[in-house]
């Protein structure tokens, strides 16, 4: 399979003007069938992901939170295809799949299991879990090079190329013949940040990448990322549910809520200005590390709504303080009510809402 | 003087906990001091593997096999709830399965875990938890006529069953379970992450001990079911005066709740203080690189996270002199590696074991 | 973090760099038992599976006018206290029991033959196909009718430890490679099972529920009375063979199936998928890989069952059948009152069908410790 040969899906996308994006998703879907009895009857579906929009710029890191079983997870691996999606678009602007060289928009959730392939050279994921994203029979080199092999680049310099990176992301030479388990979880974190990196991808996606890391690890981790982001130009969607790490890290900052975005902007904005009551009342209910701190907390009564039974109308009301009537019948929209700001909200306009 | 050591619950002193495995020993407690006062909340933080949790189980006595306590001592001051007399017990010296350790734990000294659950157990409903916990420790004072005189003795029977389902479904309602009539019911699969935190707290109150040992409580949880339950926990502290030792790794949530903190690293108390003095006026370097390391929600910089360079060192070749020279930043050669620092007091309330705080010879 | 697990995690930091095979091999080389019941092991098939010729001091048809004989005794010592460094039988004679009105044989003090290594015998063909006539013990073949028999013969006059040594081959083999096509067959539609879902794991699960609903016995009777009694004796083998590997793949495939289910959410597989390997590339490099131990645990301990197995069907007459001698075909012929009431010495395969179970399981729980090489202790 020769990359000049495959043609790229000709697509009917218009990039919006304003911006050098990468990635545009556009109403993404992914339901997961609930199957009861022995003959595996589809009695509902589990919306993890229910018509979700948003993009990526060039050389730029999304955040993406929410609490447990809000779809983030799910979007991170639908995007890439390890979930079918179940509707919606995925833009992406690939190299590979162009026959000139020059990058071009094609639309993932469309391609086929041979273009997938090649597209995935360009997009790389890191995982939560330092001691399950690697695996204990394989050696680091072997962990390191697997992409390179999966798609034929494994060459004679390619050890170097691996040694280098292990040295790129603070690991030494000569831990190229060990395995996963002779590391500490930071260190571990490092070869799988080394695995993402070694098809020079564009894109990369964290999924949670320092949420099982302790709190001194997880300040050299994210330093590390920062630093391999200006090195290889990369894109970050930052999986995470720690919001101070997301506004540390990002850019720009996408809440999601049982499945649906509820608000993007940039990380300062969002931090300082929602436009979104439930943005509002996370964002109070961190824990701040600072005991002289006045805490003004929203609590949040009971609990995420179920996304196979999800509540009527926007799927906060239950739990919003400002919710009105129409808040439980209609599903908000999500616009752009101010530039680069969007909100899926029917009372977005007339709130004024407390930032940190 | 008096009065200190009347209002002191707990005070472990020199603690020491090793681990005999196949390498070698770890040391995972060495040389722990702590002060727990009735109804104060002593925050515990440090890293994965610095003693945190073992300290909370040595308190418990119980230390998981091969581990065992070595050294030190761990008072407490243990009242009598009838007459109100005081009585000192070392914890370290009782028979772990003994009758006294027993009634402590879970009687006198409650604990929750950081994963609800596996705590639970998933053929117990969430009352049946709840009336175990009480049947076992809660005992009803009963009045009774004397002959002789017109007096009223106080007595302690167990309680019956449908008291204990009256207990459950009151302290359900306390830790804010909504309709505890029915949820007294429920198995802990029916349950959400938070309510079975709650339950578990539930259980751990019910016996109204004096002490509560929180060991990662929140960890698991969401933020929003965080805060919720940090103000049950809050709340029942003032309505119950209850000691609290918050065992996390979050400084966000010790900073809202303890009132003095403890910093841990390698197995030994590395600074402890009162909560505003540790945040403002840290003086172990340790705790200063921690607490610089951390992003701050509402401040966000363009600037690189401060780190604490390399790793917790490998506990069968613990470095010389102060544990935490081979990644400190104020590391002092030919000092710092060489002599083992000592508890000192810095200030008042505020202890560091740090030489830059202590007069040695070299 | 509990307090247990964290001095182990430490530990594991300052061993050498070791594959995970190699940390099984040095923790199974410190389980004693394992060891001693993996070196009976070895033992039993290199001297009954490779060079059985050679350990038997007779042919295996070779006969005797020694007829239900019973076992001579190895001595050093003789009648009139003299010691020899070298070990010597007394010949057999034979006498009519008056009371009995059968015939039995003594042992005669007159007459001894001493018991020499590496003495010529029967020639055999080793390894079938190098042509020899060594036996690794026997009797002076030069004295006219010296016999050598230290487990007796049975009623056909043939040396009975040797028969026992050319059944153990049939016996032990059968087992082995049982177990091996169980294993493969076992894992393959397992792993395909788990890996893919869906109908085809509704297929596999379901057939293998209706093979574990049979009752064992009247499904091996009725798959061994299909076999046709014209049959080589070879083909007869080979097919009871597969007869057991396919009774018995069942229990393997859903055990590989359930570890696959929870590999395959791994995130390392996660990884792999995210990074184009295709789906053989995952169930090859990432996922049996990560069931292999697990495999050659439970085939080990189950190997024993398929010995047993084999035992059982010759016994009930429906495996092997003689001319082949296993080590059921030796029972059968013991099965009477007769043979246990007058020529007990046909009981010895017991004791050999034990030690082999015994050291597969010993050889299995040892193996089952030292796959979890990353756990305590």
């Amino acid at each position: 399979m020769s990359e000049a040969a495959t043609v790229a899906t000709p697509s009917t996308y218009n990039p919006p003007k304003d911006g050098n994006l990468l990635l545009d998703v556009r109403g993404l879907k992914k339901y997961f069938p609930i199957q009861k009895g022995l003959l595996r009857r589809v009695v509902g579906y589990v919306k993890a992901v229910d018509d979700v929009t948003f993009f990526v710029r060039e050389g730029e890191t999304l955040g993406l939170v929410g609490e447990s079983g809000c779809g983030k997870t799910t979007a991170g691996r639908t995007i890439i295809r390890l979930y079918e999606p179940t509707g919606g678009e995925v833009y992406f602007k690939s190299r590979v799949l162009s026959p000139s060289g020059e990058p071009q928009w094609v639309n993932m959730a469309a391609l086929d299991r041979a273009q997938m392939k090649l597209v995935r050279q360009e997009i790389a994921m890191i995982f939560q879990d330092p001691i399950n994203s690697l695996n204990p029979r394989m050696s680091v080199g072997d962990i390191v090079a697997e992409p390179m092999v999966i798609h034929g680049k494994y060459g004679p310099d390619s050890e170097q190329v691996i040694i280098s990176l292990l040295e790129r992301v603070g690991l030494r030479a000569d831990h190229l013949r060990r395995y996963p388990h002779e590391f500490s979880g930071g260190q571990r974190q490092r070869i799988g940040i080394a695995r993402a990196l070694s098809m020079n991808p564009r894109l990369v996606i964290c999924d949670e990448p320092v949420s099982a890391l302790d709190v001194s690890i997880q300040a050299q981790t994210l330093n590390l990322l920062q630093d391999l982001q200006k090195d290889f130009n990369l894109s970050y969607i930052f999986v995470a549910h720690d919001l101070s790490v997301v506004q540390h890290i990002s850019d720009r900052v996408a809440v999601m809520y049982v499945g649906k975005m509820v608000e993007m902007a940039d990380a300062e904005e969002l931090y300082t200005a929602p436009l979104h009551p439930y943005t509002e009342a996370l964002m109070s209910a961190v824990p701040k590390p600072d005991p002289l701190y006045k805490s003004e907390r929203i609590i949040m009564q009971g609990d995420v709504a179920d996304p196979s039974n999800p509540p009527s109308g926007c799927y906060f009301h239950p739990r919003c303080r400002y919710a009105v009537d129409i808040c439980k019948t209609k599903t908000p929209e999500f616009r752009e009510l101010k530039p680069d700001h969007y909100v899926a909200c029917h009372r977005a306009e007339e709130l004024k809402l407390r930032g940190v | 003087m008096e009065s200190i050591s009347k209002d002191l619950f707990i005070e472990v002193k020199d603690l020491h906990v090793e681990f005999d495995v196949r390498a070698g020993i770890v040391k995972a407690v060495d040389g722990m001091f702590l002060e727990i006062r009735r109804g104060q909340t002593v925050g515990v933080i440090g890293e994965s593997g610095c003693g945190k949790s073992v300290t909370a189980r040595a308190i418990m006595n119980m230390i998981p096999k091969p581990g065992k306590i070595t050294g030190g001592e761990i008072l407490y001051h243990r009242r009598n709830r009838e007459t109100g007399e005081v009585q000192t017990i070392d914890i370290t010296k009782l028979d772990p399965d003994g009758e006294i350790i027993r009634q402590i734990r879970g009687g006198e000294i409650g604990m929750i875990f950081q994963e609800p659950m596996s705590s639970l157990t998933p053929v117990y409903t969430a009352g049946q938890h709840i009336y175990e916990a009480v049947s076992l420790h809660r005992l009803i004072p009963v009045k009774k006529l004397g002959d002789q005189m017109v007096e009223t003795i106080v007595a302690h029977r167990k309680v019956t069953k449908e008291e204990a389902r009256e207990i459950a479904v009151e302290m359900l309602r306390k830790v804010g379970i909504p309709k505890p009539e029915q949820r007294v019911d429920s198995y802990p699969h029916q349950l959400s992450g938070g309510q079975r935190q709650r339950v578990m707290i539930a259980i751990a109150l019910s016996c109204q001990p004096e002490m509560l040992i929180a060991d990662e409580p929140t960890t698991a949880l969401d933020v929003s079911i965080e805060a919720q339950i940090l103000d049950v926990m809050r709340d029942l502290q003032n309505t119950v005066n209850m000691a609290i030792m918050f065992i996390t790794h979050n400084l966000g949530v010790v900073a809202e709740m303890a009132e003095e903190i403890v910093v841990m690293y390698m197995g030994k108390q590395v600074e402890r203080a009162r909560v505003v003095d540790l945040f403002y006026k840290p003086k172990h370097p340790y705790t200063q690189a921690l607490l610089r390391s951390i992003p701050r929600i509402g401040k966000k910089s363009d600037v690189r996270l401060a780190t604490i360079e390399g790793m917790v060192p490998d506990p069968f070749h613990l470095p010389t002199g102060c544990v935490f020279h081979p990644r400190c930043p104020m590391f002092m050669p030919g000092k710092c590696d060489k002599i083992e620092p000592s508890n000192i007091q810095v200030d008042d309330h505020h202890w560091a074991r740090c030489l830059l705080y202590e007069e040695v010879k070299v | 973090m509990t307090a247990a697990t964290l001095p182990t995690k430490k530990s594991q930091a300052r061993q050498v760099s070791q594959s995970y095979w190699s940390l099984v091999w040095w923790k199974f080389k410190k389980n004693r038992i394992a060891v001693i019941g993996g070196i009976i092991l070895i033992l039993m098939y290199f001297c009954m599976a490779v060079i059985p010729e050679f350990i038997a001091p007779y042919a295996l048809e070779r006969k005797s006018s020694f007829t239900e004989a019973r076992p001579q005794t190895i001595r050093f010592i003789d009648a009139q206290g003299n010691f020899s460094l070298r070990p010597f039988v007394y010949g057999l004679e034979r006498k009519i029991d008056e009371q009995l009105r059968r015939r039995t044989y003594v042992e005669n003090p007159q007459v001894k033959y001493y018991i020499y290594f590496f003495v010529k015998g029967d020639p055999y063909k080793l390894l079938g196909f190098i042509p020899w006539d060594r036996h690794l013990f026997g009797v002076d073949p030069s004295i006219k009718d010296a016999h050598i028999y230290i487990m007796g013969t049975d009623s056909n006059g043939r040396d009975f430890f040797s028969r026992i040594i050319y059944g153990g081959r049939l016996s032990l083999l059968i087992g082995l490679i049982g177990q091996l096509l169980t294993i493969i067959l076992g894992s393959i539609l397992g792993a395909i099972s788990g890996y893919y879902g869906g109908a085809i794991d509704m297929f596999v699960q379901r057939f293998t529920e209706f093979l574990n609903a049979f009752p064992d016995i009247p499904l091996f009777m009725a798959l061994a009375a299909a076999i046709p009694k014209y049959w080589s004796p070879i083909t007869v083998y080979f097919m009871l063979t597969l007869i057991l590997a396919f009774v018995r793949w069942g229990g393997l495939a859903r055990q590989v199936r359930g570890l696959i289910l929870s590999l395959r959410e791994r995130e390392y597989v996660l990884a792999a998928k995210s990074a184009g390997a295709s789906d053989s590339r995952i169930m090859f490099r990432h996922l049996l890989p990560g069931t292999m131990s697990h495999v050659i645990v439970i085939a080990t301990l189950s190997i024993p069952g398929m010995i047993l197995s084999e035992t059982a069907l010759s016994w009930l007459g429906l495996g092997l059948r003689p001319p082949l001698t296993s080590w059921g075909v030796l029972l059968q012929e013991a099965g009477t009152v007769y043979a246990i009431r007058f020529a007990a010495w046909q009981l010895w395969t017991i004791p050999f069908i034990l030690a082999t179970i015994m050291a597969y399981n010993m050889l299995g729980d040892g193996l089952r410790d030292a796959m979890d090489p990353y756990s305590a202790r």
